[in-house]
């Protein structure tokens, strides 16, 4: 990871930085991504998928080399494919786009697994998947 | 000839009026509501045939590929995603459009199957049943119906029990009919989404007429609607406890004179209206 601590993407519902995170990854209005000194905001052109919006958000990340997520919301196959792409994710985390950045930057993000979803539910999914294959 | 069962609403009647309508008349019966097939129940028991049926998803050949990300870009329904060592495919999420395999620039996307279910067949008295059977976790029935559709044969008259609702398996499922028996029931609900059926089938050019199930309660007047919509009204089934019973209980209504005189008149209409 390049910069102060790679190329990080926070879902966002503006173009302004100090604008209030947005809690959904795949339909969020637009990502803030920053770089060292560097911040841009990319529309997110998933949004308005009628299907797979969060594995075409996850494209849009890979696409823009980023190394980091941060959203409130992750669905398990966006999530895998951030995995799959060797992108960190931090899920579950709200407020102002620059708070957050700055508590990432200073370590003070709890690591999460990825997908948000319920633990029950995904240990559910777990067991299935082992029965099934 | 294919005469398809459909109804906006559910629960109001379409398999009861499949299985005794196709009973009554010595017909084939096929059930394309299969997300949840249950007019097997009424046929009796037998030997069946099963044949697994698959849907085509994206097979990659990594060899070939060279990681352009065509196929991601131009899939409509984000199933391929490019990751920076490989194509990833979503299966569940693939739709089977082929666009992939064809404007992929190298040629490496091949089309393999992905099993989805199963065509069940049976025969008793000289009379046909076939259903799908959707696999649990498989959220496009479509390719499913449409090979129960394919398998029914050309020459016979088969009764379709199809999908409630007006959604891609209730509209891929009475497509193309030559008749469609449209179940009601007087309620306010049932008369909602029989005008949302309805129209459907005037989209379609579907010919075809209702059924008032239930007939006697809900007090909404389905006549006076179907009227207002050029619609014809095929006859009615009562409102009796006694029916539900015996429905329920996976029994044949038309084992009772009375009732077998119904549907014997909704057999005759339906003829009546498919000649004229």
């Amino acid at each position: 990871m390049t910069g102060d601590k790679g190329r990080v993407a926070i879902s966002a519902t503006g173009a302004s930085i100090e604008g209030e995170m947005d809690h959904h990854f795949g339909r969020c209005r637009c990502f803030a991504i920053a770089e060292g000194e560097h911040m841009l905001t990319i529309e997110n052109t998933a949004r308005d998928a009628s299907e797979g919006a969060g594995v075409k958000a996850a494209q849009l990340m890979i696409d823009n080399r980023v190394d980091v997520v941060i959203t409130g919301s992750l669905g398990p196959k966006a999530s895998q494919v951030l995995e799959e792409a060797g992108i960190r994710s931090f899920v579950g985390i709200s407020g102002k786009v620059a708070d957050v950045l700055e508590r990432y930057r200073k370590g003070r993000l709890e690591a999460s697994s990825g997908d948000s979803r319920d633990r029950d539910v995904q240990r559910k999914d777990r067991d299935d998947s082992l029965r099934t294959h | 000839m294919r005469i398809a069962v459909a109804s906006g609403k559910g629960g109001t009647g379409k398999t009861l009026v499949s299985v005794n309508l196709s009973a009554v008349a010595g017909l084939d019966l096929a059930d394309l509501d299969v997300e949840e097939p249950n007019a097997f129940l009424y046929f009796g028991d037998g030997p069946s045939t099963i044949v697994p049926v698959s849907r085509p998803v994206p097979s990659i050949d990594r060899s070939a590929c060279d990681l352009c990300g065509e196929c991601a870009r131009v899939c409509a329904f984000n199933a391929l995603v490019r990751l920076p060592q490989r194509i990833r495919v979503h299966e569940e999420l693939c739709h089977g459009c082929g666009a992939c395999v064809r404007l992929c620039p190298r040629q490496a996307i091949e089309e393999a199957g992905h099993e989805m279910g199963a065509l069940v067949s049976m025969a008793q008295n000289g009379r046909r049943l076939v259903y799908g059977r959707l696999d649990v976790g498989e959220a496009n029935a479509v390719p499913l119906i449409k090979a129960v559709r394919s398998s029914l044969e050309p020459g016979r008259t088969t009764i379709m029990d199809c999908p409630p609702g007006t959604s891609c398996n209730m509209v891929e499922a009475v497509r193309g009919s030559d008749y469609a028996i449209m179940v009601t029931e007087p309620t306010p609900f049932g008369a909602h989404d029989l005008s949302l059926a309805l129209d459907v089938l005037e989209r379609l050019g579907v010919p075809h007429g209702v059924v008032i199930n239930k007939a006697g309660m809900g007090g909404v007047d389905i006549v006076a609607m179907c009227a207002s919509r050029g619609a014809a009204v095929l006859g009615s089934i009562p409102f009796r406890r006694d029916i539900a019973e015996r429905h329920a209980m996976g029994q044949l209504l038309i084992d009772r004179p009375e009732d077998r005189r119904t549907f014997r008149d909704l057999w005759g209409a339906v003829m009546r209206r498919m000649r004229s």
